[in-house]
């Protein structure tokens, strides 16, 4: 069985097309990021708490949010997780966290005495630490960036590690521009899962641009025509790509439907990357390092 | 040639028994059931151990536990520390700590910035005999802060091991936090008390109820004279809410409705605070003041002001409020105790502290619980001493600051013994048994973070975890069976030992195993076959150009190579940064993601090109299935 053997699709020609789509996804991402007043970060972030309740029979958001408003706690953010019986409930950096839980359980326990509950899960972060998790948080993206940058420098050309950047950019931003759009929280995991999709966009486009050195090295310097090279490249891995974006794929949906409730926007975020990373690295990645080339030529 | 594969096939074994050693815990503990864990704990406790320190250990998001971050109080510990307090000390206390808020900056240090904003040197707090300057009282502060740490972790230590927790882990993280990490906790609540838990205990004797009184009616005075006449002129008579409060209120002789005070206040907002009706004393026990609970903070702000602190200088002494432990009337009222600043004796003679069940005989404690504490010889004296001087009088016993009983000294206590008595249940009693005899906390600790995970949701998540990666394991094998045929089965069984050494590898380096953990594990499985993946390619690439077979194995593995070692290495750089900056479970991730990226490469490059070398080198082949 074989797909995508001896391809010539011509990439770099219609690169333009590319540009044209990822420059649109960049600025509905940026838009949508705007509108929204920057990511939507969870409380690893903002500091708050959240306790996750499971009951042992179905639930109306209703009635918990009801017996919360007695508590002061109208503003906690109450949603089913998972099941019909199982709730999280989310309070801001408001509401003292040394507290919040005892004063959540027993306004729930005198409310619904028909349907008895256990705590599944707590987390409390202080808004001190949500700051620094914050700071971390930026700080990684930023030093894997760098190092990345240095390595593929080292590695390859500089105009190699600009376009390996800015498909990193992208990446990011459009990841981000999902997850805003959707409005699906930015908690620690889903920073672990952009920087995963960091490594693995990165994958990707540095076996092209291996494959474009390397041919760039057995044709002779008169005939090279840099547009060509990197095309047959792309083409000459297509197939690599699309079976490793396959496999990874796979296991990632997998962990999406099977993994659990807690995982799952973790995989959401490695499906949304992998999906856009693949892209980048054929679509954006390589084609830029010729309009550098042309550019400086 | 041959011996050349004998050589590495040699060596792949060893690695493979090796890996089998070190998995051999995980895999027998993970077959044994909970009986036989209990079984071999009590037979053997020492295999055991050995068994569970050598297996993968589960993070707390897979088998259920608490995480608390709690940070030292350092504004609590510079307020206990300082001597000659003026209210330009308590101002930039404050600002300090407001300052602060969300931010991770030395706060000795920003202290001392803004008492030096305000003309004052920190020195004027803290200084002594060996430390006059500046620079020596900084250094002094911040050696206190990282001692109070350090003892902090120590009691805390203490508390944990007695509450019976398996394996917890208990460490420093940064200048003024403690990690606290416990397995398999039931009740967090009991937890959180436990370790939140200052644990000051103080003997302290409470004020003559004559004295109480007098300065509970001047202070009502003075608050009469800060409402308006017209509002005072509404007396104690009438509207009355229930015969109890009727009571309460007649000892003051005021009754108005609490908002009218506010109303003549207009554009004056402290003149909020004066109230009426703001505390009363109790009918039944004069030496009480009873405090609405709703107006807890309004009180707390009064008795601060200057007026009020100089009535209770004039006419007790050294003397402050204490509020009481319990609220009585159904939660309606808070006690306030007037007692003498001045310390009898303090919780650090404590020897031992045991819980046990109240009197049968004595009504007041029959069907409750109470701690027994036993004090040291020194203790003993000063106990003996303190109740024989005070007869009749009422000792207060103090437990952070708040007064938890005040009994009044019946006899001299010579046995150096004493009871808190009326706990409701026998874990209240234990617990603060516990915390007794641990001692108290040099200063205040907060929660600043805590992540618990139930046991049933551990649970589940191992289960899902485990059905995802098995499920993905199996259909990225599948795939790379049905496209590349027998050279795809041999990548399945690298992708299979891949997975094996992880696990081994994990064992090795004692690493913990984490939700998002298994998120990276998995996440290698899809990522790990790439390295087959662009082998093979090369390889049809090269028997395309109709090399022989062992020409293309030799050219796709060549070429290949220094692809598949630049495209991990970028990732293992997103893995190694992310270890560096990530915390708990994301640490995890990272750790499975290093690990697995090493494997991979060992499995997927040397172990599958052993194999084909093996096929070559023993069959004719023909064709190369791939």
């Amino acid at each position: 069985m074989e797909f995508f053997t001896n391809t010539n699709y011509d990439i770099v020609g219609k690169r333009k097309i590319g540009y044209i789509l990822s420059g649109s996804l960049i600025l509905i991402s940026i838009i949508s990021l705007i509108l929204h007043g920057g990511p939507k970060y969870n409380i690893d972030f903002t500091g708050g708490s959240l306790l996750q309740l499971k009951f042992e029979k179905d639930v109306a958001i209703q009635d918990i949010r009801k017996a919360l408003a007695t508590e002061n706690m109208k503003d906690a953010e109450i949603k089913h997780f998972g099941a019909k019986n199982e709730v999280a409930i989310r309070t801001g950096v408001e509401v003292d966290i040394e507290t919040v839980g005892h004063t959540i359980e027993n306004a729930i326990k005198k409310a619904l005495l028909d349907n008895p509950f256990s705590v599944e899960r707590v987390e409390k972060v202080g808004p001190k630490v949500g700051h620094e998790l914050i700071i971390d948080a930026l700080l990684a993206i930023l030093w894997s960036m760098v190092l990345i940058l240095f390595y593929i420098m080292w590695r390859f050309e500089f105009k190699f590690s600009i376009g390996a950047i800015v498909a990193l950019a992208h990446d990011v931003t459009i990841t981000m521009g999902i997850f805003s759009v959707f409005n699906i929280e930015i908690s620690a995991p889903i920073i672990a899962a952009i920087l995963t999709i960091v490594g693995y966009s990165l994958n990707d486009t540095i076996v092209v641009y291996d494959r474009i050195r390397e041919n760039l090295k057995s044709t002779s310097k008169r005939a090279a025509d840099i547009s060509g090279i990197v095309n047959r490249s792309i083409n000459e891995t297509l197939s690599r790509t699309i079976m490793t974006s396959g496999t990874t794929l796979i296991v990632v949906v997998v962990l999406y439907f099977f993994g659990g409730e807690v995982l799952r926007t973790f995989a959401e975020a490695l499906i949304i990357g992998i999906v856009v990373g693949t892209y980048s690295s054929i679509f954006i990645a390589s084609p830029i390092v010729i309009d550098w080339k042309h550019k400086k030529a | 040639m041959k011996t050349n594969t004998t050589a590495r096939l040699t060596f792949i074994l060893a690695v493979l028994a090796l890996a089998l050693y070190l998995l051999y815990p995980t895999i027998r503990l993970s077959m044994m059931t909970d009986a036989e864990k209990t079984e071999l704990q009590k037979n053997d406790p020492d295999a055991f151990n050995t068994l569970k320190s050598k297996a993968i250990s589960l993070g707390l998001d897979l088998q259920g536990g608490m995480h608390v971050v709690l940070e030292v109080d350092i504004r609590e510990l510079l307020d206990k520390l300082a001597k000659n307090k003026n209210p330009v000390f308590v101002k930039s206390l404050e600002e300090t700590a407001a300052a602060l808020k969300g931010k991770d900056d030395d706060f000795i240090t920003v202290f001392n910035e803004k008492l030096k904003e305000k003309g004052m040197n920190i020195a004027r707090y803290y200084s002594a005999s060996d430390r006059r300057t500046e620079d020596k009282v900084l250094s002094y502060l911040h050696t206190q802060t990282e001692e109070a740490v350090d003892r902090s972790l120590e009691i805390l230590r203490n508390r944990v091991d007695q509450f019976g927790v398996s394996e917890p882990t208990i460490q420093k993280q940064g200048s003024s936090r403690i990690i606290v990490e416990l397995a398999g906790v039931t009740n967090p609540q009991r937890v959180r008390k436990l370790i939140g838990k200052t644990a000051l205990l103080e003997f302290k004797l409470l004020k003559d109820p004559t004295i109480t009184t007098n300065v509970a009616t001047k202070i009502n005075n003075f608050i009469q004279s800060k409402i308006t006449p017209s509002d005072s002129s509404a007396t104690a008579s009438g509207e009355s809410k229930d015969s109890t409060s009727t009571a309460l209120e007649e000892l003051f002789g005021v009754k108005e409705k609490a908002d009218s005070a506010s109303s003549v206040a207009a554009g004056d907002s402290s003149a909020n605070l004066f109230e009426a009706n703001l505390f009363f004393q109790s009918p039944y026990d004069r030496s009480t003041l009873l405090v609405p609970a709703d107006k807890e903070n309004k009180f707390k702000r009064i008795i601060s002001l200057p007026e009020i602190q100089k009535i209770i200088a004039e006419e007790a002494g050294s003397a402050e409020f204490l509020w009481g432990s319990k609220k009585i009337q159904n939660g309606e009222y808070l006690q306030v105790f007037l007692v003498n600043k001045k310390q009898e004796l303090s919780g650090e003679y404590i020897v031992d502290a045991r819980p046990q069940n109240g009197s049968p005989s004595d009504p007041s404690s029959a069907g409750k619980f109470e701690v027994s504490l036993t004090f040291s010889d020194e203790g003993a004296k000063v106990f003996a001493r303190v109740t024989g001087a005070n007869l009749q009088k009422r000792l207060a016993i103090i437990l952070d600051n708040r007064v938890v009983l005040a009994p009044t000294l019946q006899a001299k206590i010579t046995s150096g013994r004493a009871r808190i008595t009326g706990m409701d249940t026998f874990e209240s009693a234990k617990d603060l048994s516990i915390v007794l005899k641990a001692g108290a906390l040099p200063a205040p600790v907060r929660i600043i973070e805590e992540r618990t995970v139930g046991p049933s949701l551990g649970h589940d998540s191992i289960v899902a975890g485990s059905y995802s990666a098995i499920m993905g394991l199996i259909l990225v094998m599948v795939f790379m069976a049905l496209y590349y045929k027998f050279s795809g089965v041999i990548a399945d069984f690298a992708l299979f030992l891949n997975i094996f050494f992880i696990m081994a590898v994990m064992a090795s380096l004692g690493a913990t195993l984490t939700l998002p953990g298994i998120a990276g594990i998995i996440l290698t499985i899809g990522m790990a076959v790439d390295a087959n993946v662009l082998i093979f390619e090369r390889v049809r690439e090269e028997l395309r150009k109709g090399k022989t077979i062992r020409a293309s194995l030799d050219q796709g593995y060549g070429k290949a190579f220094i692809t598949i070692l630049d495209a991990n290495v970028t990732t293992f750089i997103a893995g190694m940064v992310l270890y560096t900056y990530g915390t708990g479970p994301i640490k995890g991730f990272a750790v499975t993601l290093m690990i697995g990226i090493v494997a991979s490469m060992f499995t997927a490059i040397f172990v599958s090109r052993v194999i084909f070398n093996l096929i070559l080198e023993n069959t004719k082949v023909t064709k190369l299935s791939i």
